[in-house]
C-alpha cells in the first residue's frame, strides 16, 4: 500500500513536471507568435523551463502541496508570458535582459506608464482567481510528504546544493552552454531555438561575470606617465576631414593563398593600393565570424585580450555610456552616423550605437526601395549608394561608420552568382566544392572592391577633404578551401591577418596600424582631432613599436583597456596627465 | 481522487487543442532543414479549413521577429508553392476573413553537428 502511494506521488509529480515544462513552452511560442511545438523537443525548451521547474519544486519541498506548487509555478509563467506578450504586441520585440536590468530603476511614473497597457481589471481578477486555486489546494490539498519524509529532507539538500551549484560555481553556463541551447549572434534567432527565459538568464549571467577583470590604478599611472610625453598635432577646424570607415565583410587578400598570384584582376583597387603605400594589413581577434568583436575593437580602442571573458562586446560590455569613435568624432563637431544593411537589432547593435554616442545609426529598414541583394545578402553597391546619401548635406563634418554584409557566407551555393563569376581564373587542384567557395568569395570581394574604388572616385570629384578608411574584419569561413589551398606564409588559417586601406587628400602621413583596436586611433590621429586621453595614450603606443613586448607596459594596457571599456578611465587619470 | 485529477489536465490540454484546431489543416513541406545547408529553401503549403463560419483564408508570412506580411488570399483548399526565401523561424499565419489564427507553421532546423563558425 505504502509502495503503491509512492508510485502514484511520483507518478503525479513526474506528469505535472512534464506538463509545466510543455505549458511554458507553449506560452513562449504563442507570446512570440511561433506555431507552438516549433523546438519543443530541442534543450532551449528544457532550459526555458528550469526557473518555473525550481519553483515548483521549491513550493513543493516548503509547501508540502503538490497541486498549489504547480499552481504557483504555473502563475509565475502565465505573467511573465503576458508581460512578454504585451510587450511583443505594443514594441514588436520580447522581453529582454535590459528589462531585467531596467526593474532595478522602475518608480512610480515608470509603473503610470505601463498600466496604461493592461486591462487592470482582467489582470486583477485573474490574479485573485489563480491565488484563491492556489489557496484552495494549500489548505485543502492532502500533504505531499509524510512527516518527517527522509525524501523531503534529502530534496532539500540536494535542491540547495544544485541551486549553489547552479549560482556560485558555474552551473548556469554550464546548463546555458552557447552550443547546447543554440544561441546565436542574432538574439531573436536565440529566442526562437531557445526560448524567452532561456536567452535572459544567458545574457545576464555573461552580463554579471563578463566585465568582472581586475583594475590596476598604479599600472594605469604607469602607462599615461610613460606615454604622456609624446606629442600629437591638433589641426584647426576648418583643416579637419570627413572620415568614412568601411567594416568590409570577410574582406581578406586572396593572393596570400598559395598558387593565387594576380592580385590586379581580380581586386584592382586594393591592389592599386597596395602599390601606393596605402595599405597594410593588422591582427583581428576573430576567425570566420564574430563581426562584432573586430567591430568593437576599431571603434573603442579597446583590446579584446583585456576582456578575455567577452565573446560578444556589444550584448555584454556593461557600462551606460562607452567611449568610441563615434563619441571622438562628436565631440569635435562632426555628425557621427553608422551604417549597416541589416537589422538593427543584429548583434544588438542598434542599443550599442546608441550609448556609443552614434547620432544616427542607418539600418536596413531605412534602407531605400530601390536597393537590391546580390547573394543571399544586401549588397554593397546598395551601401555604398546610402553612404554617398549621407555625405551630400554641408551642415556638419561626417563620421560615417558602415558595416557591409553582402560578402558574407556560406560560400557553397552555386545558384546565386552571375555570370561576371566566369572571369575568376581558378588555382590548380580545387575540388569541385572549394571551387564554388572560391568562385562565389571573390565575386563577392571584388563588389567590395569595385564599390570602394567608386566610393574613392566619388570623394576624391567632390574636392571635399577626406579620409576613407576600409578594412575586412575577419577571414571568411569556409569549410572546403582552407584543406585545398595553404597560404604562402605557411601559417594556418587562423593566424592570417586582415587587409586594411587608407586613401586621403589630407597631408598628414600614413595610418600605423598592427591591430584592430589601434586602427580606430591612428585614424583620430591622422585626421588630427582634439582626442580623448584614452585614444591619446593608444596611439603614442601604437607609434612607440619598442614597447609592445615590455611585460609591465602589455600589464599596464590591460588596465587602462579595461577601464576604458566601464567608461571609467577619465575617474583614473588626473585631469592635465595627458597632454595634446 | 487527486491523481485522477492530475492525469485528466493534459487530457484536457489535448482535447482542448484538438477542439481548436478541427476542420483546419495547413501543412507546409518539407517544414525542417539542416542548419549545415544554406539560408534559403524553398517549401511546398497545403491547407484545407472545413471549419463552420469560415468563407475565405489568407495567408501571412513572416521571418524571425518581424512583421507579418501578406503572402495573398486564398481560397479554403489550395496549395502553394514558395521561392527561395524559406529560412529558420520563418512563420507561416493562416487566418481567415476575419483575421483570426486558424493555425501557424514555423520552419526549423536541425542542428548542424560540424558547424565551426557563425556570422
Amino acid at each position: 500500500m505504502v509502495c503503491r502511494n509512492v508510485g502514484l506521488k511520483s507518478f503525479s509529480f513526474f506528469l505535472l513536471l512534464i506538463f509545466l515544462w510543455a505549458l511554458v513552452w507553449w506560452m513562449d511560442r504563442y507570446s512570440l507568435g511561433y506555431q507552438l511545438s516549433v523546438y519543443m523537443f530541442a534543450w532551449g525548451a528544457v532550459g526555458n523551463s528550469l526557473p518555473f521547474v525550481f519553483l515548483f519544486l521549491l513550493g513543493l519541498l516548503f509547501l508540502n502541496r503538490l497541486i498549489a506548487s504547480f499552481f504557483i509555478a504555473l502563475l509565475a509563467g502565465i505573467i511573465f508570458y503576458y508581460v512578454n506578450y504585451k510587450k511583443n504586441q505594443y514594441l514588436g520585440k520580447p522581453l529582454s535582459e535590459e528589462d531585467f536590468l531596467f526593474l532595478n530603476n522602475l518608480d512610480g511614473n515608470a509603473i503610470d506608464l505601463f498600466k496604461g497597457y493592461v486591462d487592470l481589471w482582467q489582470v486583477s481578477v485573474f490574479l485573485l482567481v489563480f491565488m484563491f486555486l492556489a489557496c484552495l489546494f494549500m489548505f485543502f490539498e492532502a500533504r505531499f510528504f509524510t512527516k518527517s519524509s527522509k525524501i523531503r529532507y534529502i530534496g532539500c539538500v540536494v535542491f540547495v546544493s544544485v541551486g549553489v551549484w547552479f549560482l556560485s560555481f558555474g552551473g548556469i553556463g554550464k546548463v546555458y552552454d552557447f552550443k547546447l541551447m543554440r544561441f546565436s549572434w542574432n538574439g531573436p534567432t536565440s529566442i526562437l531555438h531557445a526560448g524567452v527565459v532561456s536567452k535572459i538568464i544567458y545574457s545576464l549571467a555573461k552580463l554579471s561575470s563578463a566585465n568582472d577583470e581586475p583594475i590596476d590604478v598604479r599600472d594605469i599611472d604607469f602607462f599615461v606617465k610613460k606615454f604622456s610625453s609624446i606629442s600629437t598635432p591638433v589641426a584647426e577646424e576648418y583643416d579637419r576631414p570627413d572620415v568614412i570607415m568601411i567594416q568590409s565583410e570577410a574582406f581578406s587578400n586572396p593572393s596570400l593563398f598559395n598558387k593565387v598570384d594576380e592580385l590586379h584582376s581580380l581586386l584592382p583597387v586594393y591592389a592599386k593600393a597596395i602599390e601606393q603605400g596605402n595599405a597594410g594589413y593588422m591582427k583581428v581577434p576573430t576567425f570566420g565570424g564574430g563581426t562584432i568583436r573586430t567591430e568593437y575593437e576599431v571603434l573603442s580602442g579597446v583590446p579584446l585580450f583585456a576582456l578575455p571573458k567577452i565573446e560578444f562586446p556589444y550584448m555584454q560590455i556593461k557600462a551606460r555610456k562607452v567611449e568610441t569613435l563615434a563619441s571622438e568624432f562628436g565631440r569635435n563637431g562632426y555628425f557621427a552616423t553608422a551604417i549597416h544593411a541589416n537589422s538593427g537589432s543584429f548583434w544588438n547593435r542598434k542599443n550599442f550605437f546608441e550609448i556609443a554616442g552614434f547620432d544616427k545609426f542607418v539600418t536596413l529598414e531605412q534602407f531605400p526601395v530601390d536597393v537590391v541583394k546580390d547573394g543571399f545578402f544586401m549588397s554593397d553597391k546598395s551601401m555604398t549608394d546610402v553612404i554617398i546619401s549621407q555625405l551630400t548635406d554641408n551642415e556638419k563634418k561626417k563620421f560615417i561608420f558602415a558595416v557591409s554584409i553582402e560578402a558574407h557566407g556560406p560560400y557553397e551555393s552555386d545558384d546565386i552568382r552571375n555570370g561576371r563569376i566566369n572571369k575568376v581564373t581558378l588555382p590548380e587542384g580545387l575540388s569541385e566544392k572549394s571551387k564554388i567557395e572560391y568562385e562565389n568569395y571573390i565575386y563577392h570581394i571584388s563588389n567590395a572592391d569595385t564599390e570602394l574604388g567608386r566610393l574613392h572616385d566619388y570623394l576624391e570629384l567632390r574636392g571635399k577633404p577626406y579620409i576613407l578608411v576600409f578594412y575586412g574584419d575577419h577571414l571568411p569561413a569556409f569549410n572546403s578551401l582552407y584543406k585545398d589551398l595553404s597560404f604562402k606564409n605557411g601559417l594556418p588559417a587562423k593566424a592570417q591577418l586582415v587587409p586594411w586601406v587608407m586613401f586621403s587628400n589630407v597631408p598628414n602621413g600614413s595610418l600605423v596600424a598592427s591591430e584592430s583596436w589601434l586602427l580606430g586611433a591612428a585614424v583620430v590621429n591622422k585626421a588630427k582631432l582634439n582626442t580623448s586621453a584614452y585614444f591619446q595614450l593608444i596611439n603614442r603606443f601604437s607609434i612607440d613599436s619598442k614597447t609592445s613586448n615590455d611585460e609591465q607596459v602589455t600589464r599596464a594596457l590591460l588596465s587602462i583597456a579595461r577601464s576604458q571599456s566601464q567608461g571609467k578611465f577619465g575617474e583614473h587619470i588626473k585631469v592635465g596627465d595627458v597632454t595634446q | 481522487m487527486k491523481l485522477k485529477l492530475i492525469a485528466v489536465l493534459p487530457l484536457l490540454a489535448y482535447i482542448f487543442y484538438t477542439f481548436v484546431n478541427r476542420g483546419v489543416e495547413f501543412n507546409v513541406a518539407p517544414q525542417s532543414f539542416s542548419a549545415c545547408d544554406q539560408p534559403a529553401h524553398i517549401s511546398n503549403l497545403r491547407w484545407s479549413v472545413t471549419k463552420q463560419g469560415v468563407t475565405a483564408v489568407s495567408i501571412f508570412v513572416n521571418g524571425i521577429g518581424e512583421a507579418e506580411t501578406l503572402w495573398g488570399p486564398g481560397e479554403l483548399i489550395g496549395t502553394r508553392r514558395t521561392g527561395a526565401w524559406v529560412a529558420d523561424g520563418l512563420t507561416f499565419t493562416l487566418r481567415d476573413q476575419q483575421g483570426v489564427v486558424l493555425a501557424r507553421r514555423t520552419i526549423d532546423t536541425i542542428r548542424c553537428v560540424g558547424a565551426k563558425f557563425g556570422e
